[in-house]
């Protein structure tokens, strides 16, 4: 980066005319400030090493040390090089979060910046119902940042079912904004804590979880790929074995829910053995009757 | 003696505070240095000699002072030095001393320094703190538990967290309260500094309570509600220590027994006090506090709630010309407007934005040329000049708007000149060269996008009827290449984007296309009408057609755009291609009052909905999830909550009065034009029924004085005991339907209707399910400037509340203690000749 070249009008001896491109820039000797470019520069003591450093905002840095020895004969012409420009990408989940870059609001994710400087930055993504998410960026090199911005309700029925378990609605909600989130294996496991709940309760209470249970296995929402209702089908079917195993005598509204899970989950045949089995240890309850004429399972009490 | 080093750091960041504490008195003799080096300047603090002198370096003998002030360091002092983008602070003891400008550019590294009087003198200070400050950022909602306070810190009292007895997913019920008459809770750090505090609060009764900011033990700002017998009032006071000093104050009315929300900022001492968006104070603190926490005060258990906390930086300055704070050049923007009020345009007015050390400038300048004409040049990596040709009479607002990579000048709002600015490199200040009466910085944003929706049911593929996105359209046809309208109307800025990328491969087929029309189909000739269609196996094309005008851009498929956006701005059409201008016109006449936004695709998939964003000015939008601060209910029983205990994810905002009103003012002004749109549903009273036998008045009134409804129009969905859809002037009927009523049976249960109602100018129209329930000219149009909702002994439920107008939606001045309405039932029973229908129950 340092060229040599001639140039006339030095005025003491040994000075040496220091020249920029561009121009102005800071000239800095032992982190002493001498002035702009074009500058002229005394050369160093005999016993002395001076290092001399050119700064302009944009551009690198160029340095270099003399002593006596190697303090140059010809003026010095520096070429700055302009700081090379980094991008920072941003996505987010869900998407469309307005992104706010060091205060300013500038755009929604997914969103790209091409030519940030290297640097501080401070991120802060924004999306109504969710939490705001700060983040800190020291970009040095071009990034690409992906944010999950939780969901503050998921928090809050999860407060809740922790002061008051018994109440169903906060499990029944908590699931769904677990699905909505993607997060199908947290919601199972919701489903599978409000489970007990959902059986000691009236059958009126518990309506909406049973409700919850058959719009996931009948994707009555739209809560992600068909791969993803695979996933959710058979996490549905894995709650109602395992509360089973527990509970082989649980009510005969599980079982009725189990096989209609199962119906829903196109799962015809184990349904029809979830339900006669139902059926052998509660007899011919009503809603295990209902789920038997809706799928074709031919039970005698008898 | 030499100086001595006691800290030192690289890298600074773009803004910070360093304190120190000075541990002993400290001699004439000695002194105290914070020292700045950035790339073509040192910045040197000297604290020396009862003095504090800022020094600027730009070379071996060059020094400017900078700014000097008196100063003792007396053991126990705390110095902290302030640093951000343009700007240098000394405070002492949390209190602002001195303020300095800073050049344009980056701190690499500081320092502070020590000159001792003697080689063996005992360190003046122990250690220095350094704390990263920047933009603060928070949001409260309230959605906890009763006892987690989250980020809350009780400091007197007992507060917690109060519910709804049916607390649900989408109606957010949940708000603050204290539980001991006397109470402060804080939320927030020291450092956070120059932000602007908002809060929604509702109190039951005339009871005072608080909000702080800049709270440390120490010290604090407090603005305060205080209930007078004849006038209530908000004091704005500052506390140091036990002593308190009045700042400012305010008579206020409209505060109690409603949802109201106030906002304080502080900007280096500069303080503002809006309520309900209404500015009601502006004093200067001269020796500002260093920042700190927000918090809520009250002096009255259980009475008052608080909703929806935010802090936000300070994006926003009002600035008199005759003000000359340097801290004013702290508000640092890449996207910025700069708007001066012109007296006389003299020697040329320069508006200027983004000037940084990296040599960015944009610039808009208005002067005379020699034939007396006047030119507005904007200057940015293009310079772009045009000629006013409607010389403004009297004083003007004259703006420079910057966005990305744009940049526009306008007078009065109507755009005259266009400019480029490049890519954003780094952001820079905004200000004004040449003599105005005042001007004012704010950040420049996007049109703000219209959403209406509640997240939870927009899922529901039961709902879907109602609920996704499409149901904010309506289709003319519903077949390939149909034009969508959206439901609302538009009279002011709008625009709409169309994000391209989830389309890239339709495009090999298909296309799409952004519509703006004026208000009838005949008007298809000014139709406006964005395209992207495939034009040959390799090619794409965007179109922008009006008229008999046509542009058009050809991409490559494998390089095409990413983003479209339509726009009418400022009496302009606007086109973008990923975010860059690339067409603009004159809008056509047909064009100028009323906008109708479309949306057209030969593919069917319908999901281009959830790839469509509307931006709109002076449109407000109500899912109703959050406290109802916009509202003012006057009259029977209003809630936010929601329908069914059931189902119970649809919030919603609902009225209820037996023999009597509900009446419910929306707090904002709307202009000439207005178009109200909503979903409205019967609210179930079993004791009159189980078929909705009872159901009537679904009413709204506009153009009214805010306090009775029947100084406006009111538009009546089952009117007179369901007699239909009528239009009144007062208690005049100028327009009555039989056909369109309330269907009074048990499927009614869960059904929603949705009513739209227009003024334009003089004309009135009102639609139900998309049907015209009424249309009538009225040749002396009311000037009321107020909207509302009411029903008359019933109840009714309100979703998806949409206001669109032509004026800024400004709120208007509170009406203390506001009167039951009188509507035009008080009158009907009173008088027999009223004239309007009356159904069996008259």
């Amino acid at each position: 980066m340092l060229a040599l070249g001639l140039v006339t009008g030095c005025s003491r001896p040994g000075s040496l005319e220091f020249e920029s491109q561009p121009p102005q820039a800071g000239i800095w000797v032992d982190d002493e400030l001498h002035g702009k470019t074009p500058l002229e520069l005394s050369p160093p003591a005999p016993d002395q090493t001076v290092h001399i450093r050119a700064a302009l905002s944009g551009y690198v840095d160029w340095e270099a040390s003399y002593d006596s020895t190697t303090w140059p004969d010809e003026p010095v012409q520096i070429v700055l090089q302009k700081r090379l420009a980094l991008s920072l990408s941003i996505t987010s989940q869900p998407t469309g979060a307005t992104v706010f870059l060091n205060r300013e609001q500038r755009g929604r994710t997914p969103l790209t910046f091409d030519r940030l400087e290297s640097g501080s930055y401070q991120l802060m993504l924004q999306l109504p119902g969710r939490e705001s998410v700060k983040r800190d960026i020291d970009l040095q090199a071009s990034e690409n940042v992906h944010v999950k911005l939780p969901n503050p309700a998921i928090t809050m029925f999860r407060q809740r079912i922790a002061e008051n378990p018994k109440h169903l609605h906060n499990h029944v909600d908590l699931v769904h904004e677990l699905m909505l989130d993607g997060e199908t294996i947290a919601a199972m496991e919701a489903l599978a804590t409000g489970m007990p709940v959902a059986i000691t309760n009236t059958p009126d209470n518990a309506k909406r979880f049973w409700d919850e249970i058959n719009k996931i296995a009948n994707e009555q929402y739209e809560y992600g790929s068909d791969k993803d209702v695979s996933r959710a089908r058979a996490g549905l079917k894995a709650v109602f074995f395992n509360y089973k195993g527990v509970d082989p005598n649980a009510s005969a509204l599980f079982y009725a829910q189990f096989a209609r899970t199962l119906s829903l989950s196109k799962e015809k045949v184990l349904a029809k053995e979830i339900c006669l089995e139902g059926l052998q240890i509660h007899g011919k309850h009503k809603a295990l009757a209902e789920i038997a004429e809706e799928i074709g399972v031919k039970f005698n009490h008898d | 003696m030499s100086w001595q080093a006691l800290a030192a750091r690289e890298r600074l960041p773009n803004s910070f505070i360093w304190s120190t504490e000075i541990a002993r008195n400290a001699s004439d003799d000695e002194a105290l240095r914070f020292r700045l080096a950035g790339t073509t300047a040192l910045v040197d603090t000297s604290i020396e000699s009862g003095r504090c002198n800022v020094w600027l370096i730009t070379g071996k003998d060059q020094r400017e002072k900078l700014v000097e002030s008196a100063i003792s360091l007396s053991s126990g002092t705390t110095i902290s030095a302030t640093v951000e983008t343009g700007l240098l602070s000394i405070f002492v003891d949390g209190q602002r001393l001195i303020v300095a400008p800073l050049p344009l550019q980056k701190w690499r590294s500081g320092s502070w320094s020590w000159l001792p009087q003697e080689q063996d003198s005992p360190a003046l200070v122990d250690e220095t703190t350094f704390q990263k400050t920047g933009p603060v950022f928070f949001d409260e909602d309230f959605m906890h538990t009763e006892n987690d306070l989250g980020e809350w810190t009780v400091r007197e009292g007992r507060w917690g967290v109060v519910a709804l007895n049916n607390p649900t997913r989408s109606a957010n019920p949940f708000s603050l309260t204290s539980k001991a008459a006397q109470g402060v809770i804080t939320a927030g750090y020291p450092f956070w500094r120059n932000y602007e505090f908002s809060c929604a609060v509702y109190t039951e009764g005339v009871v005072p309570f608080g909000l702080l900011l800049c709270y440390t033990e120490a010290a604090e700002y407090r603005l305060e509600f205080e209930p007078g017998t004849s006038i209530d009032t908000l004091a704005l006071t500052r506390r140091d220590g036990e002593q308190v000093t009045m700042l400012g104050h305010v008579d206020v009315t409209g505060i109690a027994n409603q949802w109201t929300v106030l906002r304080v900022s502080q900007f280096h001492g500069h303080l503002n006090v809006w309520h309900d968006d209404i500015p009601l104070m502006s004093v200067v603190d001269p020796a500002p506090l260093i920042g700190g926490a927000v918090g809520i005060s009250t002096k009255h258990a259980g009475s008052v709630r608080f909703d929806d906390a935010a802090v936000r930086p300070v994006t926003h300055l009002d600035i008199d010309s005759a003000q000359s704070d340097p801290a004013l050049r702290a508000l640092v923007l890449a996207n910025v407007s700069v708007t001066a009020r012109v007296e006389s345009i003299g020697d040329g007015v320069r508006l200027y934005a983004r000037r940084n050390d990296l040599g960015d400038e944009i610039t808009a300048t208005l002067k005379a040329d020699a034939a007396g004409n006047l030119q507005v040049i904007v200057s940015g990596v293009t310079t772009e000049s045009s000629t006013v040709e409607a010389r403004p009479r009297g004083p003007f607002d004259l703006a420079l708007h910057v966005l990305d990579g744009d940049a526009w000048c306008s007078i009065n709002d109507r755009i005259v000149a266009f400019g480029k600015c490049g890519e954003i490199t780094a952001p820079g200040t905004a200000g004004v060269d040449g003599n105005v009466i005042r001007y004012s910085v704010a950040a420049a944003t996007p049109l703000p996008a219209i959403k209406n929706r509640v997240r939870v049911f927009e899922h529901e593929k039961a709902m879907s009827g109602w609920s996704k996105t499409t149901t904010d359209w309506l289709s003319a046809t519903g077949k390939r290449d149909a034009i969508y309208w959206h439901r609302s109307d538009f009279w002011s800025a709008v625009s709409i984007e169309q994000d391209l990328r989830p389309w890239h491969a339709e495009l090999n087929a298909h296309s799409f296309s952004l519509l703006f029309a004026g208000e009838t189909p005949a008007d298809k000739a000014d139709q406006i009408e964005l395209k992207i269609a495939p034009k040959s196996e390799d090619d794409v094309s965007v179109e922008i057609s009006s008229g008999n005008m046509t542009s058009t851009i050809t991409f490559k498929k494998d390089a095409l755009p990413e983003s479209m956006q339509l726009e009418r701005r400022g009496g302009k059409i606007l086109a973008w291609i990923d975010g860059e201008l690339w067409q603009h016109f004159d809008a056509p006449g047909s064009l100028a009052d009323l906008c109708r936004v479309g949306h057209r695709t030969s593919s069917l998939d319908e999901s281009w909905a959830d790839t469509v964003v509307i931006g709109a000015a002076n449109v407000a939008s109500y899912s109703f999830r959050t406290a109802p601060v916009d509202w003012s209910a006057v009259a029977g029983d209003w809630k936010v909550t929601n329908r069914w205990q059931c189902d119970p994810r649809w919030s919603f905002y609902s009225g209820y009065k037996r023999n009597g009103v509900a009446c419910n003012w929306h707090k904002a002004k709307h202009g000439d034009n207005v178009t109200l749109d909503f979903y409205v549903g019967p609210k179930m009273q079993k004791e009159r029924g189980g078929s909705y036998q009872y159901i009537a008045d679904f009413n709204a009134v506009l153009a009214a004085d805010g306090r009775d409804v029947n100084s406006g129009y009111s538009f009546m969905l089952g009117g007179c005991d369901n007699a239909g859809s009528i239009i009144l002037r007062s208690d005049n009927e100028l327009n009555f339907n039989g056909a369109i009523k309330l269907p009074r049976v048990g499927a009614t249960h869960r059904r929603w209707f949705h009513v739209k109602i227009r003024k334009h100018g003089n004309r009135l129209r009102f639609w139900v399910d998309n049907k015209l329930a009424g249309d009538v000219t009225d040749d002396n149009p009311l000037k009321g400037r107020r909207f509302g909702l009411w029903t008359w002994d019933n109840g009714m439920m309100i979703a998806q509340f949409r206001i669109s107008t032509n004026a800024d939606l400004e709120t208007a001045t509170a009406i203390n203690q506001p009167p039951i309405p009188k509507t035009p039932y008080d009158t009907i029973y009173t008088n027999a000749d009223a004239g309007f229908r009356t159904g069996d129950r008259m």
